[in-house]
């Protein structure tokens, strides 16, 4: 083989490479993973549940789904009502934020350079 | 009351309903056209102030926005979504699928900036830490998502370098804050903040994201299965939310398991999320002040320390502390004009869409200059694996522990009333 044709079939490969990749990100979606969740029911259950709360499980931040702030309007709303001293920045709440920050202290001062 | 509940799955389940007759095809291309042209000059004048050429940049940047619409299209396949895969695992993969066969072309490399959009998205994120939210379930909360994510982030790191003597302390502060803070978003902010290779942060969120999926079912079958019914909801709603660590995986595990369980745990979930900016500040300072230092074997100085102190920190903890300001002044102005205001507007009008396109543009830039072999040599005998799975055991342990303690012994009264 030629140097001419043995880069032409390296780029042939490099590109049959490219395609199987995203022939497998398809199947994934389309039938490897809709087989997983056919098949495991707890799983399938919980699919279900997403869908009917619209629930969004790929979200990576508490903004980014509506259940994050239906949940803290019920909690804040049932502390508040029944015990409102619990829901204020009080002496207890604050020693708990500074020992959060004494033990990153700690932290900073044991931890191997 | 269960007149009420009733009625209310039923109204829910109609609304559903509605919404899947009412489905009508839309074509978003021209906005989507205009939005690439909005993003690409905005981060142009970025690279113009960094000295870097704008035309390159402006020829390469739809190719990478192409390939971020392409994840997010992925993303959005509700079987993907389900398996709490988000648009930035798929985002690594297609890049790194792209660079590791035909190569990344060279006219895109102008605009594989991971840098600029990862931390012109870090600055948005900032916008959403909101510190007022700290106290909605009180003292448990706090405990639960604030005392014990240090103590297991530390002992974790610890174990990495002197146990399994990871070598890169970098690799080792990443997967830490991965597992035991919220997931993607702590790891971006991590890796920023101790100047992690790409390599590193690629590494990180594949590797965990399959523990992710795996809990999000597997933690809900074992607490359905061993807990007692009276403890299922609050403690089992505590426990997933301060250890699954995706937000989507916490509330679809949390719902799953019924309704207060879904309450508790995205509760926890929001307050751990709070957490990001000062664990990313305290990553900045400790290898500003002492890992660097150790490496290059001299010790800082204070004008050399703040020279390579990662910037953004700053912006992201401003950014926080400007709209939690705003946040707690509305709000004392009219009882929830905050939310409205702020969380509705702000965050999730605005930080929300741009942050997230912000990090799926900088997932792809990842991959594309990530090649397999550097992501085998950190992978080699496991070690990023064990610490995992050592810092997950202690994660799952001690936050149970604690949520028992906190939610039984202490305050059964926060648990009465939720």
């Amino acid at each position: 083989m030629t140097r001419k044709e043995k880069t032409q079939s390296e780029k042939l490969r490099s590109w049959g490479f490219l395609l199987l990749g995203f022939i497998c990100i398809g199947l994934f979606i389309s039938v490897i993973s809709p087989w997983i969740q056919s098949h495991i029911p707890l799983f399938n259950q919980i699919a279900q549940i997403s869908k009917e709360r619209k629930i969004n499980p790929a979200a990576y931040f508490y903004s980014e789904t509506q259940a994050s702030y239906d949940s803290e309007s019920y909690i804040k709303a049932a502390i508040e009502m029944e015990s409102p001293d619990q829901v204020r920045l009080t002496l207890p709440l604050a020693a708990g934020v500074f020992l959060f920050f004494m033990i990153l202290w700690v932290g900073y001062k044991l931890l191997p350079p | 009351m269960s007149a009420i509940t009733n009625w209310r799955n039923i109204h829910l389940k109609n609304s559903t309903l509605k919404d899947d007759i009412q489905i009508e095809a839309y074509n978003e291309i021209g906005y989507l056209m205009i939005l690439s042209v909005v993003f690409a000059l905005l981060f142009g004048v970025g690279i113009v102030f960094m000295g870097g050429g704008i035309l390159p940049f402006l020829k390469g940047f739809g190719f990478i926005f192409g390939l971020a619409l392409v994840a997010y299209v992925c993303a959005a396949e509700e079987t993907v979504k389900y398996y709490g895969i988000g648009y930035a695992p798929l985002a690594i993969f297609i890049g790194l699928l792209i660079s590791n066969t035909v190569g990344t072309p060279k006219w895109a490399k102008p605009a594989v900036q991971t840098e600029h959009y990862i931390k012109t998205g870090l600055v948005l994120l900032g916008s959403k830490i909101l510190i007022e939210k700290i106290i909605v379930i009180g003292m448990p909360g706090v405990f639960v998502a604030w005392v014990v994510t240090p103590i297991v982030w530390l002992t974790t790191y610890w174990f990495g370098q002197k146990v399994l003597k990871i070598a890169s302390k970098r690799l080792n502060a990443t997967i830490c804050s991965y597992m035991s803070v919220c997931g993607v978003s702590a790891a971006i902010a991590t890796a920023e903040a101790c100047r992690a290779k790409d390599e590193e942060l690629t590494l990180t969120v594949g590797m965990s994201q399959i523990f992710t999926s795996i809990m999000s079912f597997a933690l809900p079958l074992f607490i359905i299965t061993f807990f007692p019914p009276d403890s299922q909801m609050i403690l089992g709603g505590a426990w997933v939310g301060g250890t699954v660590d995706s937000t989507g995986s916490v509330v679809a595990a949390g719902a799953f398991l019924g309704e207060k369980a879904l309450y508790v745990a995205a509760t926890i979930k929001m307050v751990q999320n709070l957490m990001i900016g000062i664990i990313a500040f305290f990553v900045a300072v400790y290898f500003t002040t002492k890992v660097e230092s150790a490496e290059t074997g001299h010790k800082a100085e204070i004008s050399e320390i703040w020279y390579r102190f990662p910037k953004f920190v700053l912006g992201f903890m401003a950014s926080s502390f400007f709209f939690s300001g705003c946040y707690i002044y509305f709000d004392n102005q009219v009882s929830g004009m905050g939310n409205s205001m702020v969380t509705y507007g702000v965050v999730e009008g605005m930080s929300d869409l741009l942050r997230g396109w912000f990090f799926c543009l900088s997932f792809i830039s990842i991959g594309l200059s990530v090649n397999f072999s550097s992501l085998r040599k950190l992978f080699a005998g496991g070690e990023p694996l064990k610490l995992y799975i050592f810092g997950q055991s202690l994660n799952l342990g001690l936050t149970l522990l604690v949520a028992y303690i906190m939610f039984y012994l202490i305050f059964p009264n926060i648990t009465a009333i939720i």
